[in-house]
């Protein structure tokens, strides 16, 4: 349910596009041959930014991309967006979205590798079924997923008035989501006002445990598009622990979808 | 699944078809630990019920509260049984309305008259509406985390609610004078009423009673501020107390509220209150196509008369000591330190350094699954079928549960 200005609601899912979407180009860096083909090799860094001071910037060296989530100031590239409008624009793919390159417009070969990362990352992220057929695809894919609706789950507590609302009354603790036994798994923790979060099991005994059947069920429960209680209760997802705490989160995942389509 | 529960699973997977959720509310399997406990009821009878794969289990939930003198109870069955032979629904309500009103009246302390629904919520929402109608005041307070029934001002959870809902809303911490009090100060002349249940019972909480300060600031702010106290019985009424829960504890309040045990499973709720308000309280309209039924109301009157001639609220509380001091004696012996709280009549006992509650839902599904059917996260109910011998039953199988218990 929407509750806000459709001004908040541009700002939010900019956020998202920047720190959850952007992120995923060091998964695709990490776990894709054809990712690490089209870099060949070039070392740049390229910054996004708005007008009202949302930026974040994606190093790329050593066939490999760093996610900054403030913006670094020596930036190869920059571009500008005007108005949250427009990064939002250039991330769907539609209306008026050209930035103002204020820094790195003569650096064409960069900005031509990184369109071609980007459209890679876009047949990852909604690939045919061809592809998902293959099975270590199917796991980059649904790691590529759930990394960026963990991250979304973050913006969406820090900056979203319902999120934040629900998780102030939510008891701290560390929640585990995982896909079956030996799937992908990453863990959040929420103490002290702020959450944070990490990749795999946590170190200490986690307060509630998630788990999916399969990764098909994961990407469902997330993308809000199965009846989450009914599949807790024919065991596709189980949930162990502190409650509470995995129904808020639960919550704000399926928020995820009312700004952005991972 | 467990195969205990393979008749559950299978008719859980008919109700995930075509219901949302399978299985929605407070019975949810997300509720307890899904897997571990029985989803659906096959019949019961005194203390117990049987599921729909036949396992037998001591009820200690009651239904989560309206089984008050036991399942099937033959004196109220048969009253039903005679209502019903002449009809149920009406276009008007039957002098069974009457007398119930009247009996109320008679029993309650503080009523001078009661109106009728059919749950909690219908009273709990009805009653802010008729102390908004007598103050001329909005805002409501409660106690963070108390629940209050499903409707937007107070349903737990998240689905549907939007912020308005919830606008005139204010929240303190139980037993904190402080946070009432700056509540009280800062909100007092805008306040309509504070709804308080008689102790505190949140899922997933220990229970908490109400320290004798806390009921005088309550008492004492009330009164200073004309902010009606409305007390939340639907969930204690007529376990704790043959006059209301607030006689046990103190409160004086304005409005209370009663359901569950109300009518021994038969579905009815009431909210009663001072004579000073009626008035308003005829201004609030009030109504559901079968508010009116008779069998509710004559169960109800069957089951208060059965409440104070057999002294129910003094034998739950002799049966709950027993549970409760037996079950902490076993946790000792088997080095599984647990705590209790709540009233004995209802309490809660649950394995103590239990943040994430792991180490209970073990605990509750092991009972269970040994026929002491126990929720993890929730306080439990006794009833009056709950005998002396049905109580030591219930320590064997909670033994049995943590012999077999690895945490």
């Amino acid at each position: 349910m929407r509750e806000i200005t459709q001004s908040l609601h541009r700002k939010i899912k900019a956020r998202l596009f920047l720190n959850a979407v952007l992120p995923a180009f060091e998964d695709l860096l990490h776990y894709s041959e054809c990712g690490q083909s089209i870099l060949s090799g070039r070392d740049f860094s390229l910054r996004f930014q708005t007008s009202s001071g949302l930026k974040s910037t994606l190093q790329f060296n050593n066939q490999a991309c760093q996610f900054i989530k403030t913006g670094l100031p020596s930036s190869d590239i920059v571009l500008h967006f005007l108005t949250e409008e427009q990064l939002n624009n250039e991330f769907e793919n539609k209306g008026f979205r050209i930035p103002l390159p204020i820094k790195g417009a003569s650096r064409f070969k960069d900005i031509k590798v990184f369109k071609a990362l980007s459209a890679e990352l876009e047949t990852s992220l909604r690939p045919d079924d061809t592809r998902l057929a293959d099975p270590t695809f199917h796991d980059f894919h649904v790691a590529l997923q759930l990394g960026i609706a963990l991250r979304a789950v973050i913006e969406l507590t820090l900056h979203e008035p319902r999120s934040k609302r629900i998780m102030a009354e939510t008891p701290e603790g560390i929640a585990y989501f995982c896909v079956g036994a030996e799937g992908y798994g990453a863990w959040l923790e929420w103490r002290n006002g702020s959450i944070t979060a990490g990749k795999g099991p946590p170190e200490q005994q986690p307060d509630v445990s998630v788990t999916f059947a399969d990764a098909d069920t994961a990407l469902k429960a997330v993308g809000n598009r199965i009846d989450v209680m009914a599949a807790i209760g024919l065991g596709d997802i189980q949930v162990t622990g502190l409650i509470p705490l995995a129904d808020a989160l639960g919550y704000i995942f399926e928020r995820i979808p009312l700004y952005i389509q991972p | 699944m467990n195969p205990h529960y393979s008749e559950s699973m299978a008719l859980f997977k008919r109700a995930s078809a075509v219901i949302p959720g399978g299985i929605y509310g407070h019975a949810a399997p997300a509720a307890t630990v899904p897997g571990a406990f029985p989803y659906f009821a096959h019949h019961a009878d005194g203390g117990r019920y049987w599921d729909v794969d036949g396992n037998a289990y001591i009820d200690l939930m009651c239904g989560y509260g309206p089984i008050l003198l036991g399942y099937n109870h033959p004196e109220v069955n048969a009253v039903a049984a005679e209502v019903q032979a002449q009809g149920d629904c009406f276009n008007h309500p039957t002098e069974y309305t009457v007398r119930l009103a009247e009996k109320l009246t008679q029993t309650i302390d503080g009523a001078d008259w009661a109106v009728f629904g059919k749950n909690g919520s219908d009273m709990t929402s009805w009653s802010i509406r008729t102390a908004r109608e007598f103050t001329g005041k909005k805002r409501i307070a409660k106690a963070t985390h108390a629940y209050h029934g499903i409707d937007p001002w107070c349903v737990p959870g998240f689905g549907g609610v939007i912020t308005e809902d919830r606008a005139q809303i204010d929240g303190f911490e139980w037993n904190n004078i402080e946070s009432l009090t700056a509540l009280v100060e800062q909100q007092g002349d805008a306040l309509a009423a504070i709804m308080l249940t008689p102790f505190h019972h949140p899922a997933f909480e220990d229970s908490a009673l109400p320290t004798p300060e806390f009921v005088t600031a309550v008492n004492q702010l009330t009164q200073h501020y004309g902010i009606l106290l409305i007390i939340d019985d639907v969930r204690c009424g007529f376990r704790l107390h043959p006059q209301g829960s607030h006689k046990l504890y103190g409160f004086e309040p304005d409005l209370i509220c009663f359901s569950k045990a109300l009518g021994n499973g038969y579905p009815i709720s009431a909210c009663v209150g001072r004579k000073a308000i009626k008035i308003a309280a005829s201004k609030c309209f009030l109504t559901g196509s079968f508010w009116n039924a008779a069998v509710p109301m004559a169960a109800a009157l069957k089951t208060i008369e059965i409440a104070e001639r057999d002294q129910i609220a003094i034998q739950l509380e002799r049966r709950g000591t027993q549970l409760v001091e037996g079950m902490l004696e076993l946790g000792l012996r088997y080095g599984i330190p647990l705590q209790a709280s709540g009233p004995a009549a209802m309490p809660y006992v649950r394995v103590a350094d239990d943040h994430s509650f792991r180490k209970q839902q073990a605990l509750c599904a092991a009972a269970t699954q040994n026929g002491l059917y126990l929720h993890p996260h929730h306080n439990w109910f006794l009833c009056a079928a709950h005998t002396r011998e049905v109580i030591d039953e219930s320590l064997q199988r909670f033994e049995a549960a943590l012999q077999g218990l690895e945490l």
